[in-house]
């Protein structure tokens, strides 16, 4: 589905990605771990172009996205969704209105059958009450699950999860996490950068081990984990797992 | 100094100052409106990657700012004529300063687009809005309620500096002021009161904004 070649990434002098290759297929889950500043979110924020990479093409379906023009990047990006860290809700508008705001305007959807749509997915995270609730007014986790919901209501064929419960409180990862393997469940395609380890054990198809700019090791996850081939791999999982 | 109380002869001044007054409101609401109107748009060049309109809007900021209004003033009033072009007074004073306050709330409109995170750009990209949209439905909405007080200020500023329009014979309150003030040559009385006179409009104003950055600083 989506096909990473050699993407080089530099912030000024400072080289953030070094050259990695990433290959993703429809129905995968694939789970990027490794220390911080090791490139991760950089890497899954070059999937969708928001980074641009320095070097290297970003393959969608076949087709070379890299350097495509800004109407045409749209319209990829309205094909794979992203969670971010920060959740990024818009302040301004209640739970509904920031779900229907992209079917309204990108996709030209009636805005009633935006709305019922907006309804449906509220209701699947769980905060079917939620629906005239400002960003303001949620927690944390019920923020991510709008910024969830939102992303889903594009219909994408892939979602992006950037660190999704980096930011929330620890009672609250949970119920994120939750909404998050319910998707696993139904088969979509993800990528996602994270830091639960239970979590991408549980769900990852293949776990991918960065560090430096580079992907060091993928596999299996019980592999990874288990008995993992690199000594930066088992370093890591040394310093983060009880 | 003239003979006469001075309160029989406020009553007697107040009713042109009072148009003069009106005329000052209007000039600058007329003004203002217009630098609103040119700020956003020419706000959204400001912070734009792409030169072409980053460099012009640049520029319009740089020039209008660092020049006087008064000159602004002149050159739209006594020096288009040469061109051909003649202008009645008010429209050459709304225009003159309608470009100027744009230069102003240009950068306060870039002040309070740069001021939204950056992730709410990145959230309605990965939607797939263009850049545009963005801006439109999601970044200036909410620039929009932070420049508010800000966007007070530039009009409290407005207001005074309309006394300039005095100058191409337009009936504002400065003008009015110095027409009461050559017939009855009681300049310290009159003057005094026109500065009053602004100070009644631009005191509530000044109130309001300051109210409203008590709210904002109490989040949003």
């Amino acid at each position: 589905m989506i096909r990473l070649e050699n993407i080089y990434k530099k912030f000024g002098r400072i080289e953030v990605l070094k050259g990695v290759n990433l290959d993703v297929e429809k129905g995968e889950v694939v789970v990027i771990i490794g220390p911080s500043g090791a490139g991760k979110s950089t890497l899954l924020r070059c999937i969708n172009l928001l980074e641009r990479p320095t070097s290297g093409k970003v393959i969608f379906e076949g087709k070379d996205i890299t350097r495509i023009d800004g109407k045409h990047i749209d319209t990829v990006r309205e094909r794979i969704g992203m969670v971010f860290q920060h959740i990024n809700l818009f302040n301004h508008l209640n739970a509904m209105d920031n779900i229907t705001l992209a079917l309204i305007k990108v996709k030209k959807m009636p805005r009633s059958a935006a709305e019922e749509r907006a309804k449906v997915l509220l209701e699947r995270m769980g905060i079917g009450d939620k629906l005239y609730a400002y960003p303001s007014q949620l927690s944390g986790g019920q923020r991510q699950r709008v910024a969830i919901a939102r992303a889903l209501a594009m219909q994408p064929d892939m979602m992006l999860f950037d660190e999704p419960t980096s930011a929330l409180d620890p009672e609250m990862i949970k119920e994120v996490l939750d909404v998050m393997k319910n998707l696993v469940k139904e088969g979509m395609t993800m990528v996602i950068v994270t830091h639960e380890m239970g979590f991408a054990k549980e769900v990852a198809s293949r776990i991918i081990f960065m560090d430096d700019g580079s992907i060091i090791e993928e596999g299996d996850p019980k592999e990874i984990f288990n008995n993992p081939k690199e000594e930066r791999t088992a370093m890591f999982l040394s310093k983060i797992l009880y | 100094m003239n003979s006469g109380s001075f309160f029989t002869f406020f009553q007697s001044m107040l009713p042109p100052l009072g148009k003069g007054a009106v005329m000052t409101i209007e000039i600058t609401a007329i003004s203002v409106g217009m630098g609103v109107l040119i700020g956003i748009f020419v706000g959204v060049g400001r912070v734009s990657k792409n030169p072409i309109l980053f460099i012009p809007s640049t520029i319009y900021v740089e020039v209008i700012r660092g020049t006087p209004l008064l000159a602004q003033l002149f050159i739209v009033y006594f020096g288009l004529p040469s061109l051909g072009i003649n202008l009645p007074p008010f429209t050459a004073a709304v225009i003159a300063m309608g470009i100027n306050s744009g230069a102003y709330v240009t950068e306060i409109f870039r002040g309070g687009i740069q001021s939204i995170e950056k992730g709410q750009m990145e959230a309605a990209r990965s939607l797939g809005l263009s850049y545009f949209q963005a801006m439109r439905y999601v970044i200036l909405p909410q620039a929009l309620r932070r420049v508010l007080p800000p966007l007070g200020n530039e009009f409290i500023a407005m207001l005074k500096d309309s006394s300039l329009a005095s100058t191409i014979a337009i009936a504002e309150l400065m003008r009015v002021g110095r027409e009461i003030t050559s017939r009855t040559f009681r300049s310290f009385e009159v003057l005094g009161v026109v500065a009053l006179l602004y100070l009644v409009i631009t005191l509530p104003l000044s109130l309001v904004v300051r109210y409203m950055e008590r709210r904002m600083s109490t989040g949003d």
